[in-house]
């Protein structure tokens, strides 16, 4: 079957696409500590985890604990202060062409149309007007905006900006495509639609995908694993196979049982988080 | 569209007098047109009875232009400062583009140019004229000097805080997508800065007009500038009249013009923050 990687137990059974090899990050909030002494923020510590090709692993936990921080140490746009990231074996420096982003506002180029928004990483890259643009166009079609090509970003709904994003990190044929709460700016029915569209989308492509967000279901919905982060330090709490991952193309896991009882569980996980 | 159905007869039953001002209203043109006409029939009547030496009116500074039209004095006075006028205007926005990008982007520029830049816009620049007049002449050359020491603050100004403006998160865009410095530069920064400097332009047009008629005004021998004072000294009010109406004819065009390309070139911009 073709989600098989997903009910294996070990799944580093499969090649690591991503490795994540005991990173840690803090930050320095200068001048937060009475009479100027440092205080020392430890947003990642000692974070570990290996992610197969095609596998699709949310970053699960409350705001602050570092799920972010994590993600964009994955993307190169930080350098962890101890471990070391490899995307297809080769420690990651610097933002790698193929490993492409969705923001949590979309990031659009406000003043590009929509086809020159999705072409824009191929423009960077120096692909022709024309072989652009017919890549483009593809992927404009697959998230369904085929007719919106010429349309600004403030014409359209959160939710066809956000297919715009979407598409334009498909344009380099990533071999890891990072979400940071790529639906979190939506209203809740946009978020389900896009949400199952983005799952029959990621079905053909079979993009690895590490998709942070702070909502239990979404995880639950999308993916085959869940890292459930804690915070302060952030570290990882615990990992799920998600018990829903094999319906998720065939029917709403929404409605089923193990749904209901696996998002309790992890409700329960995150709680004393949310007191603290 | 459907919600636009009017609902038969209200129109008919409201009173005139609500109808002929809100058709007012919608109609602005109507009472533009009307004020200026109502004006210059009452100048008309008014004038002709006022001393010719201190006061004229409308047919008499019409008839003045055409004299001065036909005798070329008009045509070489427009073409005298239009010289230095465009050629002052053009390089205060080229030149303040450059300068507005060198000290928005290189630091060291920015804070060693910072105490001329200040000084210079702090001081008066018609205190500096007689000076300017000093050293560059009373012609074409010394006239563009004038014009740019006048023009090219806005551009210069707008330019740098364009560039500074700039999200941090749509720099961050262009880095995940490994943009090089020069590609965020040229495909996020400047069309991020554009309505900025697109606005810088626009007062730039405007202080231009003043600055090549207060040009004029200390050299006294050619241009639209210079006729107007000669005609002052001369007590010939009605010619006075027609270089003034041909400057601020021009100032209208001129500056139209530019608003109309600013809000082409700004479309996305003012649109995005409706949406807020």
């Amino acid at each position: 079957m073709a989600y098989a990687h997903a009910d294996i137990s070990e799944p580093n059974d499969a090649p690591h696409m991503l490795l994540i090899e005991s990173v840690s990050k803090s930050f320095d909030l200068r001048g937060q500590g009475s009479g100027g002494e440092r205080a020392v923020l430890h947003v990642l510590e000692d974070v570990t985890l290996a992610i197969g090709k095609g596998e699709f692993v949310s970053l699960l936990g409350a705001s602050g604990c570092g799920k972010t921080t994590l993600l964009r140490t994955i993307a190169g746009l930080g350098r962890p202060d101890k471990g070391t990231i490899f995307v297809d074996g080769e420690p990651v420096r610097a933002p790698r062409k193929d490993v492409c982003m969705v923001f949590q506002n979309f990031g659009l180029l406000p003043w590009r149309s929509v086809l020159a928004n999705v072409v824009f990483p191929l423009e960077l890259d120096g692909v022709s007007k024309e072989e652009r643009e017919a890549v483009a166009a593809e992927y404009i079609a697959l998230v369904g905006l085929r007719g919106f090509e010429g349309h600004f970003p403030h014409e359209l709904s959160g939710g066809m900006q956000q297919r715009v994003g979407i598409a334009r990190a498909l344009v380099r044929k990533p071999l890891v495509l990072l979400m940071d709460e790529p639906f979190a700016a939506l209203d809740a029915q946009t978020r389900e639609q896009l949400q199952d569209d983005f799952l029959k989308i990621w079905s053909k492509l079979k993009t690895t995908i590490v998709f942070v967000t702070h909502a239990i279901d979404e995880a639950l919905v999308l993916s085959d694993r869940i890292v459930v982060l804690q915070s302060r330090p952030g570290r990882i709490n615990r990992i799920i196979q998600s018990p829903v991952a094999k319906h998720r193309m065939s029917s709403d896991v929404r409605a089923l049982q193990d749904f209901a009882r696996q998002a309790q569980e992890i409700r329960e996980l995150l709680r004393p988080e949310r007191t603290a | 569209m459907t919600m636009s159905t009017a609902v038969p007869g209200t129109a008919a039953k409201r009173p005139f007098r609500t109808d002929l001002l809100a058709w007012l209203k919608n109609h602005p043109n109507v009472l533009r047109v009307s004020a200026v006409v109502v004006f210059f029939a009452w100048w008309e009547y008014v004038g002709r009875d006022a001393n010719p030496m201190f006061m004229t009116y409308p047919s008499a500074i019409f008839a003045a232009a055409v004299e001065l039209t036909r005798s070329g004095e008009l045509p070489s006075a427009l073409v005298a400062s239009m010289i230095p006028f465009l050629s002052g205007l053009v390089i205060s926005i080229i030149g303040g583009i450059l300068i507005g990008i060198a000290i928005g982007q290189f630091w060291i520029l920015e804070y060693t140019l910072d105490p001329f830049l200040n000084a210079l816009y702090a001081i008066p620049r018609v205190a500096l004229i007689p000076l300017i007049i000093l050293w560059a002449g009373l012609e074409t050359y010394g006239k563009i000097v004038i014009i740019v020491s006048i023009a090219i603050f806005p551009v210069i100004v707008n330019t740098y805080s364009g560039i500074k403006d700039v999200r941090g998160s749509l720099i961050e865009i262009g880095r995940a997508y490994s943009a090089t410095e020069l590609q965020i530069f040229t495909k996020i920064i400047m069309p991020a800065a554009v309505p900025y400097i697109m606005a810088g332009i626009r007062l730039a047009v405007g202080l231009a007009i003043i600055g090549i008629i207060v040009a004029e005004f200390f050299t006294a021998i050619t241009g639209l500038g210079g006729i107007i004072v000669l005609y002052a000294n001369n007590f010939a009010t009605a010619k006075l009249f027609v270089p003034i109406i041909v400057t601020g004819v021009l100032g209208i065009v001129l500056s139209e013009l530019t608003a109309y390309v600013e809000r082409r070139l700004s479309r996305w911009r003012l649109s995005e923050r409706e949406r807020f």
